[in-house]
């Protein structure tokens, strides 16, 4: 519910905030109240949600606000938009500077948690550094809120959702990932299971405010980077319990890998599973289902040859000063984000200590 | 690699090993219409024994002035020689974040009341049916019988 709170009348001592932005999702009156601060000597900061809110593109659809569609665009003092970042909880002080001043460097575990940091593989024209940089504040900001372990194509997840119907207002679905796509902020993981007899797959978005938690159960990788041929493969590949009990791991050790090859069912297929290189299929059994000319061109296909495409490198990679820029300014809100997280335990400390002298239950 | 995204884009129909185009040139064709043919989830007499004689049931109308159905939309199938409703409980074309999908096209059976011939219905239904958002059905009692939601 979304509780209104009026502006105090124009009497209120000079320079005190008419709306109090001590919470972050305070809803003040809708009305600019600009004319009541025109005698005011200091400019009031804008409230919360009168703030620019750029709006992510989704699929390629861009659509904006109305309030960006039109000539008029407010412009925000230096010191509101210092007040917005300090209440949206990321440090007023990130800036392009300290990423720039960055010296140490990126330790590699934060590569294994932000894989999806890296810009998007596409041509100059259609990317944005701006928007980038703010996708991955809103990324961390997301990430104080809940805990978005690491894991890869291979790992078993449990993920629970905010369902209405549900009884609990909870839907919780366990599975095995068996494709990551997208980057920055539209990150989404497929995860598929067998429930009663019937495989399921469902596509989550990874920082979709929808999920109330995402637990991993067992942190493992596959020698592919998706695993789509398993709807070709026997059930007995996707079937994970619903009640497993997550496997403890360490962030030290490298990530195991599953060297498993998976024995596809006899044909027809959902797709040409010879014909792109994968490495989890057990491919002699794959090719005693296939004709000779259908093999000649699977082997054909695995030859190493791409290697020595150069345009498929440049348009499949991102550039390596992009990637480390990433990285770079993810690590800064990295720190900041477990500094965070310190104070908050802090504080909740404080508050069982408080509670403990004071004798309040 | 975009492997993943060719793959979802760009496969053939049947998977047959021995297909000689080496280019795809139909995107996935995993629309649910007329001439598809759906498998039944339900216990129902009629249901159990089409699927046991290898002769699934196959849309002949798509209800709602479509000419494409999806899970939640009401369907005509041609089952052992009858004609009777149904309704799409799972796709294999995927929805979205949050929608599930499903290996195999489900569907359950009805009678011409719109209630189901079954009284159990066997495989997972998408939890987002719970809405009851279908115009021309109220399936509420279909919702009461289905065992597990997803």
């Amino acid at each position: 519910s979304i509780q209104l709170e009026m502006p105090p009348a124009p009497s209120a001592a000079a320079g005190s905030c008419a709306l109090s932005l001590g919470s972050r999702f305070l809803f003040g009156c809708r009305v600019t109240a600009a004319h009541r601060f025109a005698a005011s000597p200091v400019q009031p900061p804008s409230p919360l949600h009168q703030q620019p809110h750029l709006q992510p593109c989704r699929q390629g659809r861009r659509w904006l606000r109305p309030e960006f569609r039109g000539v008029y665009k407010p412009r925000l003092s230096p010191e509101a938009m210092k007040e917005f970042w300090r209440l949206s909880g990321i440090g007023p002080d990130h800036s392009r500077a300290k990423v720039a001043d960055q010296q140490a460097e990126v330790p590699p575990e934060i590569k294994r948690l932000y894989q999806e940091a890296l810009p998007p593989i596409v041509s100059q024209d259609y990317r944005d550094p701006i928007v980038e940089s703010l996708h991955r504040a809103e990324m961390m900001r997301r990430r104080r809120v809940i805990n978005i372990p690491e894991f890869h194509v291979g790992s078993i997840l449990a993920v629970s959702v905010m369902d209405k119907h549900a009884p609990n207002k909870v839907n919780r679905f366990v599975g095995l990932c068996i494709l990551r796509r997208h980057t920055g902020l539209f990150t989404t993981f497929t995860l598929r299971n067998m429930v009663d007899q019937v495989c399921v797959q469902i596509e989550y978005e990874l920082y979709s405010p929808s999920i109330v938690s995402i637990q991993l159960l067992k942190l493992e990788r596959r020698l592919d980077d998706n695993l789509l041929y398993l709807m070709d493969a026997p059930h007995s590949h996707c079937t994970i319990p619903f009640d497993m009990v997550p496997e403890p791991y360490s962030r030290n050790d490298p990530v195991p890998v599953n060297r498993e090859r998976v024995r596809l069912n006899p044909p027809p297929w959902m797709c040409k599973w010879h014909l792109h290189g994968y490495q989890g299929i057990d491919l002699e059994h794959l090719y005693s289902y296939l004709s000779d000319k259908d093999v000649a061109k699977a082997i054909e296909f695995s030859k190493a040859y791409k290697r020595y495409d150069l345009l498929d490198q440049y348009l499949n990679r991102v550039p390596v000063p992009d990637a480390d820029y990433a990285f770079k300014d993810i690590f800064i809100q990295h720190q900041e984000l477990l500094q965070h997280q310190q104070q908050q335990q802090q504080s909740s400390k404080k508050s069982e200590v408080i509670s403990k002298l004071t004798g309040t239950a | 690699l975009g492997a993943a995204l060719r793959i979802q884009a760009a496969v053939p129909a049947t998977g047959c090993c021995v297909c000689r185009n080496w280019i795809s040139t139909t995107p996935r064709l995993d629309y649910i219409q007329r001439r598809t043919r759906l498998r039944v989830v339900d216990n129902s007499e009629l249901g159990r024994r089409a699927m046991e004689a290898g002769k699934p049931p196959r849309v002949m109308h798509v209800y709602g002035k479509k000419l494409k159905a999806a899970t939640g939309d009401m369907v005509m199938v041609a089952i052992l020689g009858q004609k009777r409703r149904g309704f799409i409980v799972g796709a294999r074309r995927p929805e979205g974040p949050l929608r599930p999908q499903f290996d195999s096209n489900n569907l359950v059976l009805l009678n011409d009341e719109g209630q189901p011939l079954g009284n159990r219905i066997l495989a997972p239904v998408p939890s987002f049916l719970r809405a009851n958002r279908n115009p021309k059905l109220d399936y509420t009692k279909l919702l009461a019988i289905a065992t597990k939601f997803v």
